[in-house]
């Protein structure tokens, strides 16, 4: 809830105040507490020369904003001393019995203006806290008489009682949010010490307000507060409000870590990935720490299936991969690797000299930026702060640059970049060096494929300027032209120095990007966030080469290595379509150059015409395997999905359909788009058997992969009837393979496809409905357990399903069904589906939508939305889940908002106002349209 | 030197305490680490002389400090185990309780338990069946993708590295009934569950260089009782010592897999804590941001 007094409701409901320096003076009396303190002891053990503490810089660089004990620690090591518990507790006593003495000797002092603030804060209805390491804050407050101007205090005995951690760890912010009642989202935070706006941005909280007392205001920025004021005089509600809403536009533009979790790199290093369609490269830190898996990709760089490393024995064989050179995504050396010492100790933020990091994804600009403090001997800290992109505007080109700043000494700061790859053979086994070696200031490494035989080369230049590392890299590869090696040479060097245009032009195209396929969503940053991150992963793998697709976890992560699936036509497709056709194309005539392959294939079945592979290599052909097999136990487990989810080459078939539909593109359709329609209709004819006056297709797997060898899967059986019907419907149009074409039409009239029964449930395969029953557990739900992989006979006699199957019908033919209809199969379905595909939830987020099932389609859209960007979850750890992106997009677009197109253009459905989600105000979007962008929007009425 | 440079071998006169000092010497000549010998007793006697009536002879080429302290045990030894920053306790058990015969439904003693539930240190524990041979020639480890799981291949990753054993993974899913720590959304199982699978063991070995990682040699998966097959592998590979990881609560109910281990397994238990503070790494996402 908001506060709403005086008509107009605010976006916060709580503030929380640091007290000293803040509401009252008490700075001047620590300050002169610590110094008498600590010169006295400097006094004692240097004699007269000592340096003094310095109440300016050394009051704020150690103690100031801390726990009094932790003020001691922390100046103390930065002098070098030495002293036990015992000795260190002591002198935290006496600074405690000096401030005391000036307290009571000199008064508090107050700042009118915070207290004017405060109080304008409590009529508007906003809760109010003090929040103080001081161990005096409550008498401090009552001496100054503001006691009663707030609605909780929390202080330094509440710090030790409660066992809360001191700033800049926000323990103690959220016991006072908490205690408001509030939640760090909906509060803001006034400090005017760093560790105290430290605390607030690691707390989460809405807006952090750095107060700077004094040649403090970069320190408090750079600690993470949105807003430095000199005086809280500056502000008013007004202008508050303005800052909070302003953050939350901010924040919805970007994603950031805080903090370093081993257990949790991996997750991240896929999440913070940048790339630009020819690359991909994870987002792993630039001191790489052991165990990263920074891995460089190059859509279209494929060798031979090498063994799983690290661990020499691993559970699970898939025994027949061997001899296909184009098995699995090549990972190639991490480009962005630097290193950097001070005084010759060098700093890796997984050892022991971490101390912060900051890791935060641009998605408005493509850039991420890592921000990392490490502390070495004596207390000497030092930032390093790192930019890097992959140019949306010029595909073959890396950026980065690096700033390291001495915080606190003078000791000697190092960086430096390299692309020497220690542990090549370990790290990357597709991969022989061809070469490392400077050209001038080029350094150059180069590589081949063992299998493949393809060479990438990389070419990196580094420079100056001012405190500032900048660097380039370019990537080549023979599959770009004959040398890679000139190529990358000449092409980083005919950039060098234009850093700053270089970065430009990348943004504008990422702005141009944005201003095509952003959604807002007001009210609601989580959601545009997320929305965001999900358009900006659909973006990266989606280049100009009509040779590559999009392998299931993009261009992110090992996983997959690189195949590709349906995914691509029937969930990423579409939201290219009506944000960027081109790519869409590009992504059709990857089929159309994989052809060949697809007759390969289906010639290998005994079929004529095209079938396209399940599991996609870049020639077409099918690297699925046919089982694997459990080393220890030798227990096989077959996989039926190469050999009968053939449903995929009619998912082709209809992803070019809606291409042409959506584009009108004449010349894709008479050319590539007929040719695929034609030769996969070639396919169906053959593949469907007569059965009496019918035709059906036997021996299949539905997108449900836990039924095989199942008869008239009702998707696929559509999606093949689709498929015939438009190959005749382009045959007729084109004016060419008549006779074909009229078979076409026969086969697909004769082609049963299951239809509604009595109840309006459309059985998923013949004797679906007499299964086994198989109540689902709470548990089994969206955790499918391991069991389902090796009960793979026992899960073939049950009713119980992987994902949306029959409900992918309503999902593609929106207007086939009658909204009963869908309801029926909805309510019979649903219950019986266990979630074991990411990409499961968005379909029944975007049915449950259509239908105002209100609370499921909540819940799966959630669960969608989230999937990869989540604190509670670990899903990302092996890739994004693109097509999970590409579906949830869909469900917000054909679900929620139930979208048509019309000679119009796109039309939101008119009851989607309605239904929309409660804490949505308005949906805004540009959807393309035969040749045009429509801008839409739909408000809450 | 190896990370377990410091150990503590708490002793109380009896014969089921002295199992475990054979271990602990052994463990402390091969690791090259100080053995501090604790026994809480009123009648201090000599260090050659005490070793002696505890049990704990043939301290070899290991370096061994014996103390005496008067007062409790329990406090002495969680004492101890701060003031000589002890990275690693090895201990029966049972010691005295075992023959007093006191409350024999418990598979642990009082000072073991103290240590297990009051310490965050890793602890080398011999069960009342211990009778795996000196020197140990293998490790068994539990992955579950818990933080303790990790935190116990970790430990063990230190420890087999140091001292030159091979480490066999285990993980073990309990089928149906269980939310299964491979995670959801297993899209392509083929494709998934491997990759998971070894993300599973490396959780556990992102702070060991890649030499200490490759003690692992070994990744099994099985199903069934926890408990039941880790009882099964190490018998049936002779292991010497099952590291586990647990997360700190012994009460009804809790720690089943270790309870049943401590009652009947023959090896030695390495039993490793969930740590207190967990490394922490935050996404500004979903209701970091806003709660509507």
């Amino acid at each position: 809830m908001s506060a709403v007094l005086a008509g107009v409701s605010l976006a916060f409901d709580a503030a929380i105040f640091d007290m000293d320096g803040v509401l009252t003076r008490t700075a001047r009396l620590h300050a002169a507490a610590w110094k008498a303190l600590f010169d006295d002891l400097l006094r004692r053990r240097e004699g007269e020369g000592f340096r003094p503490f310095d109440e300016q810089a050394d009051y704020r660089a150690y103690v100031d904003g801390k726990p009094r004990r932790e003020g001691v620690r922390s100046f103390l090591r930065a002098r070098g001393i030495d002293l036990d518990g015992a000795a260190q507790q002591a002198l935290a006593q006496r600074k405690d019995a000096l401030f005391e003495r000036a307290l009571h000797a000199q008064g508090v002092e107050t700042f009118a203006s915070s207290l004017a603030l405060v109080r304008a804060l409590r009529e508007r209805g906003v809760k109010t806290a003090v929040v103080t390491s001081s161990r005096h804050g409550r008498e401090v407050l009552a001496a100054a008489g503001i006691d009663a101007l707030f609605d909780a205090r929390l202080d330094g005995i509440d710090l030790d009682e409660r066992g809360l951690a001191g700033k800049p760890d926000p323990d103690m912010f959220v016991a006072a949010v908490e205690a408001l009642q509030s939640t760090p989202a909906r509060a803001l935070v006034f400090e005017d010490a760093v560790a105290g706006v430290q605390a607030g941005r690691r707390g989460g909280f809405g807006l952090v307000v750095g107060v700077d007392r004094g040649d403090n205001a970069q320190a408090l920025a750079q600690g993470g507060a949105d807003l430095v004021i000199g005086d809280l005089g500056e502000l008013d509600v007004q202008r508050l409000d303005d800052a909070f809403h302003a953050r939350q536009e901010t924040m919805a533009w970007e994603v950031e870590e805080e903090g370093y979790d081993p257990a949790r790199e991996r997750q991240m290093e896929t999440l913070f990935a940048v790339g630009n369609g020819y690359l991909g490269v994870r987002g792993a830190l630039d001191v790489p720490p052991p165990g990263s898996q920074c891995d460089l990709f190059v859509a279209g760089i494929y060798d031979r299936k090498r063994p799983d490393l690290p661990y020499s024995e691993i559970e699970f064989l898939a025994p027949e991969r061997g001899e296909d050179p184009y098995a699995e995504l090549v990972s190639l050396p991490f480009p962005f690797v630097l290193a950097a010492a001070v005084d010759g100790e060098a700093l890796d933020f997984a050892g022991p000299h971490g101390i912060e990091l900051r890791r935060t994804l641009d998605l408005k600009r493509g850039v991420l930026e890592i921000d990392a403090l490490y502390e070495t001997g004596a207390g000497r800290r030092t930032r390093v702060r790192t930019r890097r992109c992959a140019s949306l505007a010029d595909p073959h080109l890396l950026l980065q640059d690096a700033l390291a700043t001495a915080e606190n000494h003078f000791a000697e700061v190092t960086l430096s970049a390299s692309l020497e790859q220690p542990a090549l053979a370990q790290r990357h086994p597709h991969l022989e060096r061809v070469e490392h070696a400077h050209d001038g200031d080029v350094e150059i490494a180069r590589y081949a494929t063992r299998a493949s035989g393809f060479e990438i080369c990389l070419a990196s230049r580094v420079w100056r300027e001012g405190e500032a590392m900048r660097r380039l890299v370019s990537v080549f590869t023979s599959r770009d032209g004959p040398d890679p090696r000139a190529a990358a040479l000449g092409h980083v060097r005919a950039r060098a120095q234009r850093f700053d245009a270089l970065m430009a032009a990348h943004e504008a195209a990422w702005a141009a990007f944005w201003q095509r396929a952003d959604i807002r969503v007001p009210g609601r940053p989580s959601v545009e966030q997320a929305l965001r991150f999900g358009s900006y992963h659909l973006r990266l793998p989606a280049g100009d080469d009509p040779r590559v697709s999009i392998g299931a976890r993009a261009l992110t992560g090992r996983a997959y290595e690189g195949h590709v699936f349906w995914d691509v036509e029937i969930f990423m497709l579409p939201f290219h379509l009506h944000t960027d056709p081109a790519r869409a194309r590009t992504l059709l005539l990857f089929r159309h150059a994989t052809l060949e392959g697809a007759r390969r294939r289906a010639r290998e079945l005994g079929q004529r015409g095209a079938c396209f592979a399940w599991e996609s290599n870049i020639a077409g052909d099918d690297v699925t395997p046919t089982k694997i097999v459990l080393k220890s136990s030798g227990k096989e487990i077959p996989i039926f999905t190469g050999r009968q989810q053939i449903h995929v080459t009619a998912d082709v078939a209809y992803a070019v359909w809606r291409y042409w539909d959506a584009t009108q593109d004449e010349d894709f359709l008479a050319g590539p788009g007929a040719q695929i329609l034609f030769e996969t209709a070639r396919f169906w004819a053959g593949r469907t058997v007569p059965d009496g006056p019918r035709r059906r297709i036997r021996d299949v797997v539905g997108p449900d992969e836990y039924h095989h060898g199942v008869t008239d899967n009702a998707y696929t059986n559509w999606m093949a009837r689709f498929n015939l019907e438009r190959a005749a419907w382009a045959a007729q149009r084109l004016n060419v393979h008549a006779a074909e074409a009229q078979e076409w039409q026969g086969v697909a009239a004769a082609l049963h496809c299951p239809q509604p029964g009595a109840d309006g449930v459309i059985e998923q395969f013949e004797g679906f409905f007499e299964l086994a029953d198989h109540p689902l557990s709470r548990q089994e739900r969206f955790k499918a357990p391991v069991a389902r992989l090796f009960d793979w006979e026992r899960v073939n006699r049950m009713k119980v399903i992987k994902q949306a199957d029959v409900l992918m019908l309503p999902m593609l033919f929106p207007d086939e069904f009658s909204d009963a209809v869908v309801a029926a199969n909805y309510r019979y379905y649903e219950p019986l589906t266990d979630h074991g595909s990411s990409l499961s939830p968005a379909v029944h987020a975007a049915i449950a939508a259509r239908l105002g099932f209100e609370d499921d389609a909540q819940r799966y859209w959630k669960e969608s939305l989230w999937l990869d960007l989540s604190n509670k979850m670990d899903n990302s750890t092996l890739g994004i889940h693109a097509a999970a992106m590409g579906g949830t997009w869909q469900a917000l677009v054909f679900g929620w908002l139930g979208v048509r197109f019309g000679d119009g253009g796109p039309r939101i459905d008119p009851l989607a106002a309605q239904r929309l989600p409660p804490s949505w105000r308005r949906v805004a979007l540009t959807l393309a349209w035969r040749g045009r962008s429509y801008p839409l929007e739909v408000t809450r009425p | 030197m190896s990370d377990f440079a410091c150990l503590l071998l708490p002793l109380d006169a009896s014969p089921g305490s002295a199992r475990a000092a054979d271990t602990a010497l052994w463990l402390a000549e091969r690791l090259g680490a100080t053995l501090h010998v604790l026994h809480a007793t009123t009648h201090p006697l000599p260090a050659a002389e005490a070793l002696e009536r505890l049990r704990a002879k043939g301290a070899g080429r290991a370096h061994v400090v014996v103390h005496q302290p008067s007062g409790d045990p329990q406090a002495a030894v969680l004492e101890a185990i701060q003031t000589h920053r002890v990275d690693l306790v090895v201990m029966s058990a049972r010691g005295a309780s075992l023959q007093t015969g006191a409350d024999t439904a418990r598979a642990l003693g009082g000072v073991a338990c103290a240590v297990l539930e009051r310490t965050p240190v890793p602890v080398v524990l011999l069960p009342s069946r211990h009778r795996a041979p000196l020197p140990w020639t293998s490790m068994l480890a539990a992955a579950s993708g818990e933080p303790a799981a990790d935190e116990a291949l970790d430990a063990a990753a230190r420890m087999a590295a140091s001292l030159r054993l091979r480490v066999t993974v285990v993980h073990i899913e309990d089928g149906d009934a269980q939310a299964p720590a491979l995670g959801a959304y297993a899209d392509a199982p083929h494709h998934e569950v491997p990759k998971r699978f070894e993300h599973l063991v490396h959780r556990g070995l992102t702070r060991r260089t890649a030499e200490e990682a490759h003690c692992v040699d070994e990744v099994l998966l099985r199903r069934g009782d926890a408990a039941t097959v880790l009882l099964a592998e190490a018998a049936q590979r002779h292991s010497s010592v099952v590291a586990l990881g647990w997360r700190g609560a012994l009460g009804a109910g809790r720690a089943q897999v270790f309870k049943r281990l401590l009652l009947e397994a023959e090896c030695a238990l390495l039993v490793v804590r969930r740590p207190n503070h967990a490394a922490r790494a935050r996404l500004k996402v979903g209701s970091e941001i806003d709660d509507g």
